[in-house]
């Protein structure tokens, strides 16, 4: 019953458009004040400990941290010399910059953490580009949002410091690790479908017969931004820093590399980045602490036991089940963005992870993937809407070309299944 | 992270954003500094000052807050935008206003409840576990800025009657 | 009577650990002993609090949490009398701390529990803990130089481990283990059943020092207004089971660490883990070393109270 009221105005309150957290929270409330009817303030106490709580946690510090990495490399000039310096690798041919425009975001999803800001770093340079070089808006747009999702696979990433946060078991640096094969792997499938489209439509003639850029003078310029993955990943990977701390370095060498080396970042661009971080770093911590008051709620209802044993005893099987998972997170990647995923399932669906004795590590490898699907699947798809926004097309536009691309990335999703290994490999190998 | 533009139609604020703005801009800054300044001083005398960690977390949950409270003026916070694009524009700012007001609702509770939860730790003389400060020194901003995220949403649904 | 269908018992670890298992020995011998009247669920992890377990004695006095098996270390910050168990090398062996607890200094702290709101029912033991981290072995103040220690409950534990030139951070059971693992954090303090049962060598914690400074009992307590809605048979029922409980844990928790049966660190040795134990001379070093500190906090906690303490543990059978 209890259960019924915490769901039914949960999902509710989140279709009418109220903000997630705030359905989470108030489904969560309600449903703690009906169980603890002769508690002490109905057990509400219970909202304020666990908001808080769900907050004060040091890991989560990656978070503001690596949402300022993306906003500062955003403007730091990298992306556009980058660009340069793939151009100058492969030239302008059919179905070059939709490569181009790939490997620049798997590029930068070794430094930022986020798979919208990845698409805003990306669009704003290659989507232009693309337009001059005779590349339809919304190919081009489909490009840059589904490119942009290898961003959480490829690390740094911050789904995994929340699935992170969420699972003990499966620590940053593992998880980190685990993405690195299936996210470069999601990139380059990807480049199978761009440039077959590119070539089959014809796209892109415009622009073919101008001169590639020098290849040593872009490498120069592009050696700052080439820098910045290894800088980040490798000194995790040595011991040097944590992920929180790595974060904090590569805020401080991009603004270096924006404001000393390239210049395009003035003291006066500070105050918007800092903002821009700060805010967007809210929003995703406001719903973390208050899916805090959801998972304290759904914990005491003692909802989670019988669903689980429902589910594993349901006779699909464990592949069924996995089936029977990726296709409601599908659905519910429509709608949802990634982190509000984590927060709503993973402690749903960990009891039956356990059950089945599924590595965590993969697991969180496997959810994130499927995050990263959702995230370029519309109606409601993050990167879409960046990219539409600067191709300035509509996001129905897209539709015809994402369903390549999904293919394409979905095909990955079926190997990482198949080959669980093709996660557990690089963790296992660097001692995780 | 879907974000509705700002300036949709939407009555200008009466409290400047600039209030909000410059705070979480000042916390975001010092958290960078403090972090930083661990990772420097460990590498040059293999020490540092893991019990700034607090305070971090600290300024963490405040700029959080207080990021929350600007992104609540400008109408930010993830939601499923679906329903809210294909209805009509009366329909869509009516869904808007009722969010701003559950978003009102549940920030008001939550004050009230932490008033009860910060008045506890005071009468009891709680401490922080690392630094053993009172704990009401960090708790108390959770009422006070929870009401303040209150008082935008309930800013929000007048601004969206008001165009 | 208004009985609730089912109370929540927090933990910070499961059953696979004494702490756990005296939770769940517990909640076993109420249901038992009531018929089934009073329902406990365990709640491990301290999940009631996302983990936060110096939050779970607020929580407890609020009615988040119904009962708990809970460490004086994570409920200092509410009860700093509680500190005295975390006073370095205060209690050398397990008569001190059962000339504590037993005793009338025992009756003193859970009246003082009980003025925090909380209401006391029976010891328990988490135990002896012991230093392990991934860098080097341990046998002087100085080989602590530098290591980054991840502490919990209390800033005594950050002056203890500051005054020994360490690098303590304060954070929680669920984060310290992901952080062990990754070396955001070089080491740890923990008895040695926690130890080996969260498989602490498997992260890379392969250095051990035996040095005993402190010892954390655990306390069976019961939220006042629940404990009220119950009839006086049932809290003693409530009450009987926790010290029947109480006692379990401590045997699961003693099992094998007394100096005659040194099974467990036989086992923890085989798993590659250097197990160093000081001499009397290396011991009398980080006494040397932490003696400001226990100084500082014996004011802090209150100087009546730890003399009686040091007096109970005086006279102690030994
Ligand atoms: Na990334
Ligand atoms: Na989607």
């Amino acid at each position: 019953m209890i259960a019924a009221a915490l769901f039914l105005l949960f999902i509710g309150l989140m279709l009418l458009g109220v903000p997630i957290g705030v359905a989470l929270a108030l489904g969560g409330s309600l449903a703690i004040g009906l169980a603890n009817p002769d508690t002490m303030m109905f057990g509400l106490l219970a909202v304020p400990q666990n908001f808080y709580a769900g907050l004060s946690k040091y890991p989560l510090l990656a978070i503001p941290m690596f949402v300022l990495v993306g906003s500062i490399f955003d403007r730091s000039g990298v992306a556009q010399r980058l660009v340069n310096f793939a151009v100058a690798i492969v030239g302008r041919g059919p179905g070059m910059l939709p490569l181009v425009a790939i490997a620049v975001a798997m590029f930068l999803g070794g430094i930022s953490g986020s798979g919208p800001a990845n698409a805003a770093a990306v669009g704003a340079v290659m989507i232009a580009a693309m337009n001059r070089a005779g590349y339809p808006p919304a190919y081009s747009a489909s490009i840059v949002g589904a490119a942009a999702a290898t961003d959480i696979l490829i690390p740094p990433s911050i789904a995994f410091i929340v699935y992170s946060v969420m699972v003990p078991g499966a620590s940053v640096p593992a998880l980190f690790a685990a993405g690195m094969v299936p996210g470069v792997l999601a990139g380059i499938a990807l480049v199978v479908p761009a440039v077959w489209l590119a070539r089959k439509h014809g796209m892109g003639t415009l622009e073919a017969h101008m001169p590639r850029p020098a290849f040593w003078p872009s490498l120069l310029q592009a050696a700052w931004g080439l820098a910045a993955p290894v800088l980040i990943l490798g000194g995790m990977r040595l011991g040097w820093f944590t992920p929180t701390e790595a974060a904090v370095v590569a805020v401080v060498y991009g603004l270096f590399v924006g404001m000393v080396v390239h210049r395009t970042i003035g003291v006066r661009d500070l105050f918007p980045i800092l903002r821009e971080g700060a805010e967007l770093s809210a929003v995703i911590l406001l719903v973390v602490s208050l899916a805090g008051i959801f998972a304290y709620a759904l914990s005491t209802l003692s909802i989670i036991d019988p669903v689980t044993r429902a589910i594993v005893n349901s006779g699909l099987g464990e592949y069924g089940v996995l089936a029977l998972l990726i296709v409601v997170m599908i659905v519910a990647g429509m709608f949802l963005d990634g982190v509000s995923i984590f927060l709503i399932f993973v402690p749903l669906l960990l009891p039956i992870a356990n059950h089945y004795r599924w590595d965590l590590v993969w697991f969180g490898v496997l959810l994130t993937l499927k995050v990263a699907l959702g995230q370029f699947t519309p109606p409601m798809a993050v990167n879409l809407m960046v990219s539409c926004r600067i191709a300035r097309v509509r996001m129905e536009a897209t539709v015809p070309w994402v369903g390549w691309l999904l293919a394409a990335m979905g095909s990955v999703m079926l190997l990482v299944i198949v080959f669980p290994e093709l996660a557990l490999w690089l963790p296992r190998r660097l001692g995780y | 992270m879907e974000t509705s533009s700002p300036e949709d139609g939407v009555a200008p604020v009466k409290v400047p954003l600039a209030l909000e703005d410059w705070c979480a801009v000042l916390l975001m800054a010092a958290l960078v500094l403090i972090t930083f300044a661990n990772v420097v001083v460990r590498y040059f005398s293999n020490q540092s000052f893991a019990w700034t960690e607090e305070i971090s977390v600290f300024l963490m949950i405040v700029m959080t807050l207080v990021g929350g409270c600007a992104a609540v003026a400008r109408d930010r916070h993830i939601k499923i935008e679906y329903l809210l694009e294909v209805g009509s524009d009366v329909r869509r700012l009516r869904l808007r206003r009722f969010g701003a007001l559950c978003t009102s609702g549940f920030f008001l509770l939550l004050g009230g409840l932490s008033v009860r939860m910060v008045w506890d730790e005071f009468r009891y003389g709680e401490t922080t576990p690392a630094i053993g400060l009172p704990s009401w020194w960090f708790s108390i901003w959770l009422p006070l800025l929870s009401l303040a995220i209150a008082g935008r949403a309930l800013g929000l649904y007048r601004r969206l009657g008001a165009r | 009577q208004n009985y609730k269908a089912e109370y929540k018992l927090s933990t910070v670890v499961g059953t696979a650990f004494p702490w756990g298992k005296g939770g769940e020995i517990w909640a076993e011998l109420v249901k038992q002993r009531t018929n089934g009247r009073i329902n406990i669920k365990l709640y491990p992890g301290t999940s009631l609090v996302q983990g936060d377990q110096t939050r779970e004695f607020t929580a407890i006095r609020q009615g988040v949490i119904d009962l708990a098996v809970g460490s004086t270390i994570n409920w200092s910050p509410q009860v700093k009398e509680l500190n005295l168990f975390s006073l370095p090398f205060l209690m050398p062996d397990y008569a001190a701390m059962d000339a504590i607890t037993q005793g009338p200094v025992g009756q003193d702290l859970f009246a003082l529990v009980e003025k925090a709101g909380v209401v006391p029912l029976a010891w328990g033991e988490n135990g002896y803990r012991e230093i392990s981290n991934s860098k080097r072995d341990i046998r002087k103040p100085d080989d602590m130089k530098g290591l980054k220690i991840r502490v919990v409950g209390s800033p005594l534990f950050i002056d203890t481990f500051t005054a020994l030139g360490a690098n303590p951070t304060q954070m929680s059971w669920a984060d310290a283990q992901p952080a062990l693992a990754s070396g955001a954090v070089d080491g740890q303090e923990n008895p040695l059943s926690i130890f080996t049962a969260a498989k602490l060598p498997t992260v890379g914690q392969k250095h051990l020092t035996m040095w005993g400074y402190v010892a954390d009992p655990l306390i069976f307590v019961v939220n006042r207004d629940v404990w009220q809605s119950w009839t006086p048979a049932d809290r003693e029922i409530v009450k009987q089971a926790a010290i029947d409980a109480g006692k379990q844990e401590i045997e699961l928790a003693r099992k094998g660490l007394a100096e005659a049966d040194p099974a467990v660190l036989k086992d923890i040795a085989a798993g590659g883990v250097t197990v160093t134990r000081l001499s009397p001379a290396e011991r009398e070093a980080f006494v040397a070393a932490t003696r400001p500190v226990y100084d500082k906090w014996k004011n802090t906690i209150g100087t009546p109270l730890v003399t009686k303490a040091e007096q109970a543990i005086a006279a102690r059978k030994k």
